[in-house]
């Protein structure tokens, strides 16, 4: 029972951690709460499935999967570009308030684009394909691992079992944050956005072309939240245009917990919260199960601040 | 002239090039003919943004020169208290019922006003004070029957309470942190009110409120609730002009305008914020129980964070800091949509742009609130 | 000899490992014009800040007419009788000169919450003698031409004033001047120079941060000289000015 909310919290929690990035890289450079942000991952779960209904049934899944997330990544990416352009590039001068209300708008736009474009009912992920992904995943991981692990297309780790569907969350969750982790840390553009990060003037006054450093954080941050909007789509099978908004929240939620700014900290903030989640529905009740994330939020910002990872910042 | 000209082709390059790039990103939404629609519509008015537009400028201009001619203050008033009072009678039912709607929403932009155009606070939670209301003035109506010149005070207290209870340990907080757990406190409240069956009867909500009587005079017909609201309006603009232009309002503004320098001043800041807050949620409070006796019906779907950000954006269409703005702006966000009703779910999208549109060009507000004069009268 | 205003006793200041203030005393009495010289990063402007209560002192105490307020919010310090300035500007932009002035009035005017509501006749009478007030001390400081003005529309020497007069307004026994002469020409450093001395002849105590040494050398009449937080001089003008510890502090070993 334990290791089974813990693994389904890991889940949750990447899902969470990868949107939270996004967020948090933002708001590390611009110091804006970018509400729109979960409308991006709910446009990357759209992307998903709008290329599945259009080329998915003949593909295998080895081709599908990737295309897939290449697919909505790279779609989603112009989405968060494009909205940076329009909306938040004019204003870089503008008082925070500004910003904000211009995010909220972003938001409700996107809503009701997708809700005007793609019909107000539930989008489903065709059962068919999410079956073939999880036993063609089984099939390749019963060649790896040995077989008491795979049961029933499942994996089953002591007493506990997961599809493998999840475990491809978490597997993808992992290896997108280490790419992200080595851009940043190894690159030339990963150094000019740590930099622009710490000071923006500072940054443009060394030379670095900070619009296009935001335009890459914009770009990075959509990629991440739309693999996590399919990888909800396949999981779930069903989408709502609505699902950005609670996300959007909880991913924010996961972002402060970490220390907002704070790359590693959302990575964190993100599985904490699916674990916190996970584990207070399956021990305490699941009707509150959105409650628990936001009392973490408000205990946090009260008396922590700065995050689990972040650093207190002074006032002068 | 040549000049010009190769101003107005670049123009039409990038017009054409932000045409292209829109139609790529939209064309696994839309289709292929919409696509091509919106691509050509973009195009279009991007190169009209160079034409001359001497006819609609010289106009604006006339429009910003005519100034109102100055009429007696008391002959104005009394057109204006006439204007308020009698001609929503020979309004049909439905507009007197969007007009309350819209009083109500006066005044929760007057009590958002309130913390985040006067203190400056940022609050995104702000619908929670107007649910706690709303419930409060039901339940008491439901199980208690009190008469309901007593519900309203008591639902702005308990609003007001809450108020306190949030803004005490939230308020060391400062700027998006605040915003971030005041948004917290809504969504709790949402929930809360969504899943404590037993008090709030969870999503179905609180059925058959009783309709508000006054000395036997039973309110029934949107009129009568409107006649309600105008008088709650009444008290609440006098209430925040009076605070607004006091040692307490210019105080909060000092808040906003730097919190240090502020306390500097000898201006208690916790106290002095903690008051905006709970001002605030009184207005929410009381504006909760009037849409809740006029509804007789009330429900969580009623207070989500959708209309916290109504609220917000109202003070924000309107200009923050004033009276004129909360009404404008209140008014501006829900009498225009009426007539937009045709364009069904359009509606949000296009105010979803104009929130983007207005930040862009005109992030004051339509009337921009400087203040007043200090004793200028 | 006139009696004590402010005494730090032993006054430090940590952040981090920081030391920007070690074990200072300084004082301060009715009627005069002290300086807090030394420079940059000498820890000046941090005793500003412990004074003031934006921060408190890590440790020492600071006496008040010879109550320690090291503890106290900054509002609280400022209603017992300490106004101050600020080296970059802090007016409230927004308003115009003449509430800016009355918001300096807050600690010693009394409308309440309810009273700004009903508007009784105290409340009324106490508004008026606010803006009165606030006049006069614009017109103390000369900005009366900006009077109507927003702050942030004045020149840069006039918004220096305003706070100056802001600060006045809050009635305060001592105040705190951190570097009033900063990106003035030399007349308005002169008007600022006589202003100083009126605040004085006031009856205002005044501590003054500045680098401007023809003003430090021609209005205080005591000066205490910091380095590295510490103090490392104290004394008059001239005193100060042949301590062969100051004159390394700021030019360096090998002048002195």
């Amino acid at each position: 029972m334990l290791l089974q909310q813990i693994l389904n919290g890991l889940t949750v929690g990447g899902v969470y951690a990868l949107i939270a990035l996004g967020y948090t890289m933002v708001y590390g450079i611009l110091q804006i709460i970018n509400f729109a942000h979960g409308e991006i991952y709910m446009i990357g779960a759209y992307f998903g499935i709008i290329f599945i209904a259009s080329v998915g049934s003949n593909l295998s899944v080895s081709i599908l999967l990737p295309t897939m997330f290449i697919f909505a990544m790279f779609f989603t990416a112009c989405y968060g570009f494009t909205i940076e352009k329009i909306g938040y590039q004019p204003l870089r001068k503008a008082p925070r308030l500004s910003l904000l209300i211009t995010a909220l708008g972003v938001s409700i736009f996107l809503q009701n684009y997708v809700m005007l474009t793609q019909g107000a009912r539930d989008k489903v992920f065709p059962h068919t394909i999410s079956e073939n992904i999880n036993s063609s995943l089984a099939h390749f991981f019963s060649n790896i691992l040995p077989q008491k692990y795979v049961v029933h297309n499942n994996l089953r780790i002591l007493n506990a079992q997961i599809s493998f569907i999840q475990l491809l969350i978490i597997l993808t969750s992992i290896i997108l944050m280490i790419l992200l982790n080595l851009l940043i840390t190894r690159t030339r553009t990963g150094k000019a956005m740590r930099a622009t990060a710490q000071d923006l003037k500072m940054a443009s006054l060394v030379g670095i072309d900070t619009d296009k450093i935001i335009s890459t954080t914009f770009i990075i941050g959509s990629a991440l939240a739309a693999a996590a909007g399919i990888m909800v789509a396949i999981y779930y099978g069903r989408i709502h245009y609505f699902i950005g908004y609670i996300a959007g929240i909880k991913a924010f939620t996961a972002a402060v917990l970490g220390g907002i700014g704070n790359i590693y900290g959302a990575m964190l903030g993100g599985l904490v919260l699916g674990l916190v989640e996970s584990l207070s529905s399956g021990y305490i009740s699941c009707e509150y199960k959105d409650v628990y994330a936001f009392i973490i939020l408000i205990l946090i910002l009260i008396f922590r601040p700065q995050g689990l990872l972040g650093k207190r910042k002074g006032e002068y | 002239m040549l000049k010009q000209n190769s101003n107005l082709a670049s123009a039409r390059l990038g017009g054409l090039v932000w045409a292209i790039w829109i139609g790529v990103i939209v064309v696994p939404f839309l289709g292929l003919v919409k696509t091509g629609y919106l691509v050509l519509a973009i195009f279009v008015l991007s190169v009209l943004r160079f034409a001359k537009f001497t006819f609609i400028k010289s106009t604006i201009v006339k429009i910003r020169r005519f100034k109102i001619p100055k009429i007696n203050p008391i002959i104005l008033s009394i057109i204006g208290i006439l204007l308020l009072l009698i001609v929503p009678m020979f309004f049909n039912k439905y507009f007197q019922d969007v007009l309350v709607v819209c009083g109500i929403y006066i005044l929760l932009s007057l009590g958002i006003n309130i913390v985040v155009g006067l203190a400056g606070l940022l609050v995104l939670g702000y619908i929670a004070f107007y649910a706690i209301g709303a419930y409060t003035y039901a339940l008491l109506s439901i199980h208690f029957h009190i008469p309901f010149c007593l519900c309203f005070p008591i639902s702005g207290a308990l609003a007001t309470i809450f108020g306190i209870l949030v803004g005490l340990p939230a308020l060391r907080l400062r700027g998006d942190y605040l915003a971030i757990v005041t948004l917290g406190f809504g969504e709790i409240t949402r929930i809360v009110l969504n899943n404590w069956d037993e008090l709030t009867c969870g999503p179905n909500g609180i059925l058959g409120i009783a309709r508000p009587s006054f000395f036997g005079f039973k309110f029934t017909a949107p009129i009568h609730y409107y006649y309600l609201v105008l008088c709650f309006l009444v008290l609440g603009i006098f209430i925040f002009n009076r605070l607004n232009n006091s040692r307490i309002g210019r105080a909060w503004v000092a808040i906003k305008e730097d919190e240090l320098a502020a306390s500097t001043m000898g201006i208690n800041i916790v106290k002095l914020k903690l008051l905006a807050f709970a001002i605030s949620a009184a207005f929410a409070g009381v504006g909760g129980a009037v849409f809740a006796s006029k509804m007789t019906h009330v429900s969580p779907e009623s207070f989500t964070f959708l209309e916290s950000a109504l609220v917000l954006c109202m003070i924000v269409l309107g200009g923050m800091g004033s009276v004129r703005g909360a009404i404008i702006g209140a008014a501006c966000l829900i009498i225009v949509p009426e007539f937009f009703r045709e364009f069904g779910n359009l509606r949000m999208l296009l105010f979803g742009v104009a929130m983007i549109l207005m930040m862009r060009f005109k992030p004051d507000g339509l009337l921009p609130y400087k203040r007043k004069r200090l004793g200028s009268e | 000899m006139s009696s004590t205003i402010l005494e730090a006793k032993g006054i430090s200041k940590y952040f981090g490992g920081v030391r920007a203030l070690d074990k200072l005393d300084l004082c301060v009495s009715e009627g005069e014009i002290c300086a807090l010289i030394g420079p940059n990063g000498a820890g000046k402007t941090t005793f500003f800040n412990c004074a003031t209560g934006i921060y408190p002192a890590t440790k020492g105490e600071l006496l008040y007419h010879g109550k320690n307020i090291v503890r106290l919010r900054a509002d609280e310090i400022t209603t017992l009788g300490i106004a101050r300035t600020f080296q970059a500007i802090r007016l409230f932009a927004g308003m115009t000169a003449l509430e800016n002035v009355v918001v300096g009035e807050y600690a010693r005017t009394k409308t309440t919450f309810m009273g700004a509501i009903f508007q009784p006749k105290w409340v009324k009478s106490e508004e008026k003698m606010a803006i009165e007030k606030a006049k006069h001390y614009i017109e103390f400081v000369g900005l009366n031409q900006y009077m109507d003005e927003l702050a942030k529309n004045l020149p840069y020497g006039g918004q220096r004033k305003l706070e100056i007069a802001r600060a006045l307004a809050t009635e305060p026994k001592l105040i705190l001047l951190d570097e009033p002469a900063a990106g003035m020409n030399p007349v308005e450093i002169q008007e600022l120079m006589d202003l100083v001395r009126k605040i004085r002849d006031s009856g205002i105590a005044v501590l003054v941060i500045e680098h401007h040494m023809r003003m430090v050398m021609e209005v205080c009449e005591r000066i205490t000289v910091l380095n590295y937080g510490i103090k490392i001089a104290e004394g008059t003008p001239s005193e100060v000015s042949n301590d062969s510890k100051v004159i390394e502090a700021y030019l360096g070993a090998q002048h002195a």
